[in-house]
């Protein structure tokens, strides 16, 4: 996807969870760039009490965070999880992607990863959302 | 004439291969995989964070940019594609320092999950008659991780066509490992030697802590075969 493509996607309101300040900052610039609403948390235990709440189309974890893991916080998030989830890590292979699968992640980003390779699960999702939406507007 | 094999005699198995010398080879995997752990971590925590949030920067950049923005364009789209090249060098060397560890599920597996992921570079095939032999775990995870070490450094060295992995029991419930690889040879010398990111020194010691042998033998065809003799397992 080029940068015009991902910049006509109908915004999106994504929650990051990400305890590395850099990484959160850039991610925050690039996401609300591309005209999405971000919220963001540093710690398991602070991303589960915001998706108690508020009500998100993606969630980007990191899958290290000081107090947990990105599965499990989405195995405790429940029926509060985004309906489209990002995982993001350093590490692996197939064993933490097959992990994350497994948890409910829809794609597992491996750190540093190309921003393009971002664009097009933000491109998936929304697509599924618009999906949704139009199949609930039916009934 | 094909170089000799690489098996390094220095590292060469004591005359008896007591328990006691398995049991410091099990010791010294130990170490090293506990340093090498460490040092992806703090490769994570440091290089690879601040290199994503650089690539994400450079890329916000880009689309901030208008279209006819010149030399700046030029030199930020310059800086993103040197930054996407640096980090997937950077994730090759957290790989390599961090393998992943062998499926729940069992050596076989793995490896015909290995087979398919590595297809996706170089066609590999992973063969074996006794899909159903039960393999000791602690030999399995070695051989496991002598496997993917092998097919890492055949993939990222050689110019091959084809890798076969090939699993095959022998007697009194030894066992048989073998990476081959059908390269021409006109990419260099083989795999043994020690310029690559290959640890082939952590692989004999692999080899070694669960009672055998590690060979890396340069074919008379070009290609090279990594071979792991387990005699009886631990």
């Amino acid at each position: 996807m080029n940068a015009s493509q991902s910049e006509l996607l109908p915004p999106l309101r994504i929650f990051v969870v990400e305890n590395h300040a850099d990484t959160l900052k850039y991610l925050r610039l690039y996401l609300e760039q591309l005209n999405h609403v971000v919220e963001s948390a540093r710690t398991m235990s602070d991303a589960l009490a915001v998706l108690a709440m508020e009500k998100f189309d993606v969630l980007i974890a990191d899958i290290g965070l000081p107090d947990g893991d990105g599965w499990e916080l989405l195995r405790r998030a429940g029926p509060s999880r985004p309906g489209y989830a990002i995982a993001m890590s350093g590490f692996g292979m197939n064993g933490d992607r097959i992990k994350s699968l497994e948890a409910g992640f829809r794609t597992h980003l491996l750190k540093p990863f190309m921003p393009d390779d971002l664009d097009r699960s933000l491109e998936e999702a929304a697509v599924e959302r618009t999906r949704i939406a139009a199949s609930l507007g039916s009934l | 004439m094909p170089p000799p094999s690489t098996e390094n005699p220095d590292l060469a198995p004591a005359g008896d291969a007591g328990g006691s010398s398995r049991d410091g080879d099990r010791l010294a995997v130990q170490m090293v995989e506990r340093d090498r752990l460490r040092l992806a971590g703090a490769l994570h925590n440091s290089a690879c964070q601040s290199l994503s949030g650089l690539q994400l920067l450079a890329a916000t950049l880009l689309k901030r940019l208008p279209e006819a923005s010149g030399a700046l364009g030029e030199s930020i789209d310059e800086l993103a594609t040197l930054l996407r090249e640096v980090s997937a060098e950077l994730r090759g060397v957290v790989q390599w320092l961090r393998p992943p560890p062998m499926r729940e599920d069992g050596l076989i597996v793995s490896l015909i999950e290995l087979a398919a992921e590595i297809s996706r570079a170089v066609p590999c095939e992973f063969r074996c008659e006794d899909r159903r032999m039960e393999v000791d775990p602690y030999v399995a995870e070695q051989l496991y991780q002598i496997a993917h070490a092998s097919v890492m450094a055949v993939v990222q060295r050689r110019k091959a066509t084809r890798i076969e992995i090939e699993l095959a029991a022998g007697l009194q419930n030894g066992l048989s490992l073998s990476v081959r690889d059908d390269a021409d040879g006109s990419d260099g010398p083989g795999l043994g030697d020690e310029s690559g990111p290959c640890n082939w020194d952590l692989l004999r010691v692999r080899a070694r802590a669960i009672g055998g042998t590690l060979t890396v033998d340069a074919l008379e065809s070009g290609g090279t075969d990594v071979i792991c003799h387990v005699k009886k397992q631990a």
